[in-house]
């Protein structure tokens, strides 16, 4: 199989190097093709995967939820429910950050300093499990 | 008494995602074992070991992920995505250069007669030069015997990239075929070196 290096835009070069397109095409299939014709013979290779196979969980149905999914969605929904409730009640009408604010600004500790803590706590809460959950 | 028919790959799925049957996977297991072991030790430039490595990994993770398969593509198809995933990953893991002049792949583990062993070490020198995304483009399609579609697919790139890879990949190597047919003293060496390896 011979490759010509030179090709400029003559006729005749075009037909040379579709020549030697052809040709590394040829050589590259015949390689591939003898590259799958070899058979690699198992020697344990499955029983090893199987091995493996049987310590795992069962794999999840499409659309599934995995067995860690229903405590975190608990977790975020009681961590949340929680803030609700801490911040009705601290927030003394709706005012909960401005109080906390002024509170917090002549160091005296409230039920809207608390309020405002207890809303923070609850938002790590959920943050930490949101990135815990995303694999 | 004749055997029953032999399931095909998407009734064997369907019984590991109904059942987690683990003999209708581990028919799948020993199903492709063969094809996606040669196809990483050829990914890998013949290293056995890590060939193997990956393709447990990908059968794990082919068993863990069985039921986001879509049977949009073939089961095989999916395991090269998988596995092409996998290598890549390993490869960043370990920041090694796998495709070097000195980690030829072992010619002797085929059968192979001088003639095919030297067309198999000028296109192994050509492929050297390639980026890598030309030459996991050329290996998907060539030794995988992917179509464009599913090696786009596999290598998670649009068609159209895909084949920019194919082309540039296939000019380069010719070129690169031309340059080392033109010269003599190479030409004579590589025959030595096929001679020697075929003895």
């Amino acid at each position: 199989m011979t490759f010509n290096h030179q090709f400029d835009n003559s006729p005749n070069d075009q037909v040379q190097q579709i020549g030697a397109d052809q040709a590394l095409e040829a050589m590259l299939r015949a390689d591939a093709a003898q590259w799958r014709a070899t058979h690699i013979h198992n020697d344990g290779f499955s029983d090893a995967v199987m091995q493996r196979v049987t310590q795992l969980p069962a794999p999840l149905a499409a659309g599934g939820i995995s067995k860690f999914a229903t405590p975190r969605i608990l977790i975020v929904a009681v961590a949340a429910a929680t803030a609700a409730g801490v911040a009705i009640v601290g927030s003394n009408g709706g005012n909960l950050l401005i109080d906390a604010v002024m509170d917090l600004a002549t160091f005296t500790i409230t039920p809207a300093v608390l309020a405002l803590g207890g809303m923070l706590l609850a938002a790590s809460v959920v943050a930490i499990v949101a990135v815990t959950t995303e694999k | 008494m004749t055997s029953p028919p032999a399931q095909s790959d998407n009734e064997l799925i369907a019984r590991v995602v109904a059942r987690a049957d683990q003999f209708a996977f581990s028919e799948l297991v020993k199903r492709h074992q063969s094809t996606l072991r040669a196809s990483l030790r050829k990914m890998t430039n013949g290293h056995t070991e890590l060939a193997d490595d990956i393709a447990q990994e990908t059968f794990i993770l082919a068993w863990k992920n069985i039921g986001k398969f879509r049977y949009e593509a073939k089961f095989s198809t999916w395991l090269y995505r998988i596995a092409f995933n996998a290598w890549q990953s390993d490869v960043r893991r370990k920041s090694e250069v796998l495709m070097d002049e000195e980690s030829m792949p072992e010619l002797g583990s085929v059968d192979s007669d001088a003639s095919q062993v030297g067309t198999r070490r000028d296109l192994e020198r050509a492929m050297v030069g390639l980026s890598d995304a030309e030459r996991a483009a050329i290996h998907q399609c060539f030794y995988n015997d992917l179509s464009h579609d599913e090696a786009a697919y596999v290598l998670n790139m649009p068609l159209g990239t895909l084949k920019t890879h194919v082309l540039r990949a296939k000019e380069k190597m010719r070129q690169h075929l031309a340059e080392y047919s033109a010269e003599p003293n190479l030409k004579t060496r590589n025959a030595r070196e096929t001679a020697e390896e075929s003895r």
